[in-house]
């Protein structure tokens, strides 16, 4: 799963900015996500990590900067100088982008097997019983209880909305896949075992992650790499262990020491 | 031939609003199933009373059209006898309630069971131009799903049916697929009417006033209903013939008799019917 | 220093490493000066010095945990010679993948995972099947005297002897070239230490260069083929840059 060592990046931005009139959202911001790599972006709010994580999955456009992605067809796109219809298709099939508030990523009107299988219907998957049945093993694969698969999200508690969620996005088994704060607002315990089966289907399924997470505790369980941000740029950046261990940047230092220990 | 009624323009539209029609009719035809705007005009009927329709048969009617208009498939329902007499009265047009006759119909809710001639034109009343507007309400949205082939909401909606009901519940307004291209509302005709639809030789018009849009399927179009392999479309049946006529193969309406609860089952295209009645009665 | 032979795994050249402690007023506090030293396949190195010397930090700068300040360490990742220094992320997650592993003095805990599927993750990492991941693991938490009620258990409520065990199961199931080991007997009983040690010989003789600190001299003695004393390269460091030292390092 792990990049040989010369093989170009799957995803490599260089130069984003984007701002919101004179509020800065991201300056300047160089990202590089390899294959099979999980790279959390971690800061407070206000620093930008949001507005980056949108802009690199192609939701907003940046002002400059350029991001160019290599597709399952070998061939590498700039993201922002592909036509929308050609940027829709690759959101819809080759990524996947998982919302902090599982209602936005979800249709709450139509039934849990339909949120599933809408992707595929929308990639021209036309065989019901085949639809539902990948909507089933997804939901297992989710440790959603199989026979709520007509049930509509919106008798879901947080923790299986955003499990759906999650189910929804990987059912065209995408190669990289955005989460923005995927167990903020959910109760801990729920979050622990959201985050353990996020190891395991990162693992199992190869997914490239790029996390947007103001908790570091959450980077440590699922991220390879991290990046600081503050105030729009990014200050350190390197392996999980080695910010959490030994972070330069003063910043990045504080933020180390704030994490209360168990 | 009827006099037109003096102080009327002929079929009533000001030369300028057909002809805003007509170029809109041209984009639509150029671009089968895709929901062309408009600026419909105010017409002396309120609108879900058929004024869509209205105006594009105003637009194309010339001195020389012989006017069908139906309504559920009857010629003497109220509101096709209304709308044949306004064009009787603003155009002084040969009317008729014969099909084949016919070189414009325009119909509410069904299509004639008699196969159409290229020289013939169908004109769609629409009361929702908007095949996804139930499933997502804004309009934003559903341009860009057109704009992007983006139709996997349809598919959803079919697949909802199935999942609650096992079989696809839509039977009327059915979605089709026009050209591969655009996913379009066939106006509340029943399912069954939508294989006529496809690779028909007449010109289909359709025309939504109180929305505003019009939409076209040029001849000989592709038009297909949308399903899943494994739950395939199919049109409705009954299990007995017209009572009046004996056709086994037309849309039929049930009709209630009495308080007992007797009822009969008759064709819904009023002339088709009585063309084979009259057939039948030259040979007994 | 030694022969550069055929099968010399690891090259550390003029090792610098320093901490600046930026919350407390950037307090710089040196740790290394050009540390250096060589191993080989089957070589067993055991750095020695006191607490707060360095010892952890080296093994450290080798994993690519700790950043490096200056110098030179040079790996041998299959046929090719990969500088740790300065590598990209994906670079040192290739090395940890497939040349060096590390066992450190804690286990990191997962929360709620248990401790069969911790060992068992770095096998289904490399790719091996399920079934083969789980018995491997079994394997070697049977070897560590592990009882098996605890092993579908998550750690989290283990003993400090008990956690060490699966953190050394873990570093220990899949074999790599260059093993580091953070204090690998440190919370054992006599027992376990012994089922440790065979471990260790077993990847010696296997062929790994291990590179290891051990608490006790004499573990280390009986294993060891060399004895680098960290002290060659510390800082002249004061007995108060030691006190800061240490709780850093745990």
């Amino acid at each position: 799963m792990t990049a040989r060592l010369d093989e170009a990046p799957l995803l490599q931005a260089t130069g984003i900015t984007k701002r919101y009139g004179q509020q800065v959202g991201c300056l300047a911001v160089d990202v590089s996500l390899w294959s099979g790599e999980v790279l959390a972006i971690v800061g407070e709010s206000g620093s930008g990590k949001t507005t980056l994580l949108r802009v690199l999955a192609g939701q907003l456009a940046p002002e400059a900067g350029s991001a160019r992605y290599r597709q399952a067809d070998g061939q590498t796109r700039d993201i922002y100088r592909l036509s929308e219809p050609q940027r829709r298709h690759l959101q819809r099939s080759e990524w996947g982008f998982v919302f902090q508030t599982p209602a936005d990523g979800l249709r709450l009107n139509v039934s849990a097997g339909a949120n599933v299988g809408e992707r595929l219907m929308a990639l021209g998957a036309r065989h019901y019983g085949d639809i539902r049945g990948s909507a089933r093993s997804w939901l297992e694969r989710l440790e959603i209880d199989v026979t709520r698969i007509d049930e509509r999200p919106s008798a879901f508690s947080g923790g299986m909305r955003q499990r759906l969620q999650i189910a929804r996005n990987l059912v065209t088994g995408p190669r990289l896949l955005f989460m923005d704060e995927p167990t903020g607002g959910l109760d801990v315990s729920v979050q622990a075992r959201l985050l353990d089966t996020l190891r395991g289907l990162v693992r199992d399924m190869g997914l490239s992650v790029l996390l947007v997470t103001h908790d570091l505790g959450v980077a440590r369980l699922l991220a390879d790499r991290m990046m600081v941000m503050k105030e729009g740029r990014v200050v350190e950046q390197g392996l999980t262990d080695q910010i959490l261990e030994d972070p330069q940047h003063a910043y990045a230092q504080l933020l180390v020491s704030s994490i209360l220990q168990a | 031939m009827t006099e037109q009624e003096a102080g009327y323009n002929f079929a009533y539209l000001d030369e300028q609003t057909k002809r805003m029609i007509r170029r809109t009719l041209l984009k639509a035809v150029a671009i089968p199933g895709y929901q062309v705007p408009f600026a419909s005009r105010e017409m002396p009927m309120p609108f879900g009373w058929g004024t869509g329709g209205v105006q594009v048969t105003a637009a194309i009617l010339g001195p020389d059209d012989v006017l069908k208009v139906i309504d559920q498939g009857a010629d003497d329902t109220t509101n096709a006898v209304s709308i044949r007499g306004f064009f009787r009265r603003t155009a002084g047009v040969e009317t008729t309630e014969d099909t084949e006759a016919a070189s414009i119909i325009q119909t509410r809710h069904r299509i004639p069971e008699t196969p159409l001639q290229p020289h013939q034109i169908l004109v769609y009343q629409v009361p929702i131009p908007e095949p996804l507007r139930f499933l997502e309400p804004r309009e934003t949205e559903t341009r860009l799903m057109h704009a992007l082939q983006d139709y996997g909401l349809m598919h959803v909606k079919l697949y909802e049916d199935i999942a609650t009901h096992g079989h696809i519940a839509t039977t009327y307004a059915y979605p089709v697929k026009v050209n591969r291209r655009y996913v379009t509302d066939p106006s509340p005709t029943p399912k069954f009417d939508n294989p006529k639809m496809n690779r028909s030789s007449a010109l289909q018009l359709f025309g939504a006033g109180r929305e505003q849009r019009i939409y076209a399927i040029p001849p000989d179009t592709e038009v297909v209903s949308l399903d899943f392999e494994d739950h395939p479309f199919s049109i409705q049946a009954w299990d007995r013939p017209c009572a009046l006529c004996g056709a086994s193969d037309t849309f039929l309406d049930e009709v209630v008799m009495d308080n007992e609860g007797q009822r009969l089952f008759v064709c819904s295209d009023s002339d088709h019917c009585r063309k084979r009645q009259d057939a039948l009665q030259e040979v007994s | 220093m030694g022969t550069i032979g055929m099968d010399t795994i690891l090259k550390v050249r003029d090792l610098d490493k320093s901490f600046t402690l930026h919350l407390q007023g950037g307090v710089h506090l040196p740790v290394l000066s050009s540390a250096s030293f060589e191993a080989a396949a089957g070589d067993c190195l055991v750095l020695g010095g006191p607490s707060g010397s360095g010892k952890s930090s080296i093994l450290k700068m080798i994993y690519g945990t700790y950043p490096v300040e200056r110098g030179s360490i040079q790996v041998r990742h299959g046929e090719t010679w990969v500088e740790v220094v300065g590598a990209e992320s994906h670079v040192v997650r290739a090395l940890r993948r497939d040349t060096i592993g590390y066992v450190s003095q804690f286990l990191r805990v997962i929360p709620r995972v248990p401790c069969l599927e911790i060992v068992a993750e770095p096998l289904l990492v490399r790719g091996r099947s399920r079934a083969q991941a789980l018995e491997r693991a079994a394997e070697l938490l049977t070897r560590l005297n592990l009882p098996k009620r605890l092993w579908d258990l998550p750690p989290t409520t283990f003993s400090g002897g008990e956690q060490q065990r699966v953190n050394i199961a873990r570093g220990f199931a899949e074999p790599v070239p260059l093993l580091l080991l953070d204090e690998p007997t440190a919370s054992l009983d006599a027992d376990n230490r012994e089922a440790v040690l065979s471990l260790i010989e077993e990847a010696r003789d296997g062929g790994a260069a291990i590179l290891a600190i051990f608490h006790d001299v004499e573990q280390g003695a009986r294993l060891a083929g060399r004895i680098v004393d960290v002290r060659d390269f510390s800082r002249p460091a004061s007995r108060a840059t030691q006190d800061v030292m240490e709780p850093l390092q745990n």
